[in-house]
């Protein structure tokens, strides 16, 4: 597949001059030069950008195009775009949209800058004629944070089509040896990236933190919380401004994770300290829960609905009407609750209150090694014991407490991972995962079959049709068989996660750093 | 990906100058097309000036471990690339006999590229073979050119029992009228009685020199001459190609 080059130009290079360079041995066609507008767009926590794509928005003559360079030396791909795009759905059907929606998924494809460039091609064609490589001589303005007096520069990119690979290899090669030009370093989209305050890759909702095994657990926690405030805030606007429904679900992660760590490592920091706190980030939990227990009916039930025959989608429209202004309703509530002073007061005073020592922790001096994980292990017994005590026929609320000391054993895993063997640690995530996701189905199933059940008499009321009424019937059918589907499947995972290898991978991941 | 081959048994009723401008009409679309140039004439290379040479050979080529990705050119229109043209494609049904399954061999190497692709035009030599054969279980869909004349629709009749014979379940064989000359009234009244057929596609392609010209311009009409009859002919017959695809899509769901 080819690669594409790109030189920065230093003085004054026309076309004239390039096929001066190139000639002999190449014949370079140029066409007239234009102004073209450079958008380039990403996640917010940059999935294309990760995978090494690029997608750009490029707006010439009043029209735009997408074009898509997949990474890993995939050729670009372009498309016409007729609308504004929010999504990887809203892209021109077609291989661009499936291999951008695979990376970004259901997050919006949201814009990081553009840039203001001339620009001219010129074919470099072969005996035929035909167009063996592309030149792009582009003037870019380049993009700048308040100050706009940045020199426009020059740079001339080299594209061999889809076989040409060799030609264009040739090509750079001997632009090589000119003095002008020299290989370009990083890519523009970290220009425009900077000119936005932002830099690829700065945001993961991952956790991240560095930890070393002998410092005292009062840092290490102190650490890790300050990480998960950083990325509660990170998502507070994206939730506000309803972006996508991923910022929300990064926000309530954050607090979850906050709770978790709390909860779990106790003793660490001072409870008189850390107690009100933690009694906010409990009203902020259950503030965040309404809408998105709604975003996730919601992605159900249009997934649902894509897979459905005309008329039955059709049937489970005022369904989906109906959810969807309780949904407005409660990230209105939600939003409230973010732009509140309760809400800032809790952030402020968090962030202060982290950025100090805090002495009076029984374990706030012990190695965080040793402190971590001995409460891994404690998080695993439990899961362990209140797993087995649970058969396929468990109720509900039993299964979703189960799911809660689960949640509590990966975020553990997670903040602690850079202590212990990467590989290691994240298998047994993986393997946690498998476990977690049959819970989450099977608790997402039964909370919207009850929703659904409690709905029928207000949708009839409503006047929703009987075809409407018959399709809700099918769809509480449905999560019924889900629920059991996953109940069976929960108690196979449940048995390979609880067995003794996976105990003995756990007692030797933690143990080697020193846990009793 | 959606497989296309434009075949007929008759030559010289423009299969490949349909092939050649149906792929550059899904290309300009934004969908990512490739062009599989199948005979060994190579007009399709010649019109997208790509030179009709594979490495190997086609009994190359058709070997289970060769990847097609290594043979294609990019074509100067964005979004299609080319799998050129070679001589010794005239042999290539006798490559195809000395394979297992060589009706099977054609769909089995275009599999790999099913996820890069959105659109495959297959444009095939024109002659009953085991190339054809093995062309009609790869394709979706089977566009016929037909030019109004009595031999032509007689052979059509011979085309569609051929492809419900040895096509895949699904195939889709889809007729259309080419090289449509409305000063001659045989032609005249063959469009008219071809009309009145649900089985063909309404769009026609007019006999026409800008066509003829893509030989010197060595360029897609739709390219060069985007407004003139003939373009908008091949314009029409995509967009009715694609509904009437559509529209079966639908049916089998259904």
């Amino acid at each position: 597949m080819p690669q594409s080059i790109r030189f920065v130009i230093s003085g004054r290079v026309d076309a004239g001059r390039v096929a001066g360079w190139l000639a002999p041995g190449w014949r370079v066609v140029a066409e007239r030069a234009g102004p073209l507008v450079r958008r380039y767009l990403d996640t917010f926590d940059w999935a294309l950008w990760r995978r090494g794509g690029r997608l750009i928005l490029e707006g010439e003559g009043g029209s735009w195009r997408v074009r898509w360079e997949p990474g890993g030396g995939g050729a670009p791909r372009t498309a016409p775009l007729a609308r504004d795009v929010r999504f990887a759905a809203e892209l021109p059907a077609g291989v661009v949209q499936r291999e951008v929606a695979a990376v970004a998924g259901i997050r919006a494809l949201l814009g990081v800058g553009e840039v203001q460039v001339t620009r001219r091609l010129l074919h470099v064609t072969d005996a035929e004629g035909k167009t063996v490589v592309r030149l792009w001589l582009e003037t870019v303005r380049p993009p700048h944070r308040g100050d706009p007096s940045g020199a426009p520069r020059t740079s001339l990119r080299v594209e061999p089509l889809v076989g040409y690979a060799r030609t264009g290899a040739g090509i750079a090669a001997r632009l090589r040896t000119r003095p002008e030009l020299n290989p370009a370093e990083g890519d523009e989209l970290t220009e425009v990236a900077a000119a936005a305050g932002r830099t690829p890759g700065d945001y993961t909702s991952k956790v991240t933190v560095q930890l070393a095994p002998d410092q005292p657990a009062e840092e290490g926690v102190r650490r890790i919380l300050a990480h998960l405030l950083a990325t509660l805030v990170a998502n507070v606007d994206g939730t506000v401004q309803d972006l996508d429904t991923e910022f929300l679900h990064d926000l309530r992660v954050a607090t979850r994770r906050t709770r978790t760590c709390l909860g779990q490592l106790r003793g660490v920091l001072p409870a008189g300290r850390v107690g009100p706190s933690a009694e906010e980030f409990r009203w902020l939990a259950d503030a965040t829960t309404p809408c998105r227990d709604l975003d996730v009916f919601l992605l159900d039930l249009h997934e649902r609905r894509r897979g459905l025959a005309p008329s039955s989608a059709a049937a489970l429209g005022p369904l989906l009407a109906r959810f969807q202004a309780e949904r407005d309703r409660t990230h209105a509530e939600l939003v409230e609750v973010l732009e509140s002073a309760r809400f800032r007061r809790l952030t402020a005073r968090w962030r202060t209150l982290l950025a100090h020592r805090m002495r009076g922790g029984t374990e706030g001096t012990r190695a965080i090694a040793e402190v971590a994980g001995a409460r891994v292990l404690r998080a695993y017994r439990r899961l362990v014991r209140h797993g087995r005590a649970l058969g396929p026929d468990a109720p509900t609320p039993e299964m979703h407490r189960l799911r809660i000391d689960g949640k509590k054993l990966r975020y553990l895993l997670e903040f602690f991972a850079s202590l212990w063997d990467g590989e290691t640690t994240a298998a047994l995530v993986q393997e946690l995962k498998l476990v977690q996701d049959t819970l989450g189905s099977y608790h997402d199933a039964w909370l919207l079959r009850q929703r659904v059940l409690g709905l029928a008499d207000e949708m009839l009321a409503s006047g929703a049709g009987a075809a409407t009424l018959l399709e809700m019937g099918r769809l509480v059918a449905d999560l019924e068989r889900r629920q059991a589907r996953e109940a069976r499947e929960f108690i196979a995972r449940f048995d390979a996660f609880s067995a003794r290898p996976v105990r003995i991978r756990l007692l030797r991941l933690v143990r080697r750093q020193g846990a009793p | 990906m959606l497989v296309v081959a434009v075949w007929t048994i008759k030559g010289g009723v423009g299969k490949t100058a349909a092939a050649v401008n149906l792929a550059c009409l899904s290309a300009l679309e934004g969908l990512r097309t490739l062009l599989w140039d199948l005979d060994p004439q190579g007009a399709a290379s010649f019109y997208f000036r790509v030179k009709p040479k594979v490495k190997g050979g086609g009994g190359r080529l058709l070997r289970r471990s060769s990847d097609l990705r290594s043979l294609l050119r990019g074509t100067d229109v964005d979004n299609l690339d080319l799998l050129p043209s070679d001589f010794s494609y005239r042999r290539l049904d006798l490559e195809l006999d000395a394979r297992k399954d060589p009706a099977g061999r054609l769909a089995l190497k275009l599999t790999p590229l099913a996820e890069e692709y959105d659109t495959a035009f297959l444009d095939c030599p024109p002659s009953v073979s085991l190339v054809s054969e093995s062309v009609l279980r790869a394709a979706d869909a089977l566009l016929v050119p037909v030019i109004p004349t009595t031999l032509s629709l007689r052979g059509l009749d011979q085309v569609r029992s051929f492809a419900a014979k040895v096509g895949s379940r699904s195939l889709a064989v889809l007729p259309f009228l080419s090289m449509v000359d409305r000063r001659k009234t045989m032609h005249r009244d063959a469009v008219e009685l071809c009309g009145r057929d649900d089985r063909f596609l309404r769009a026609a392609i007019p006999a026409a020199s800008v066509v003829e010209r893509m030989g010197v311009r060595r360029s897609p009409v739709v390219e060069y001459a985007p407004s003139s009859e003939a373009a908008q002919g091949f314009v029409a017959l995509w967009a009715e190609m694609r509904a009437r695809l559509a529209e079966r899509g639908a049916e089998a769901r259904r």
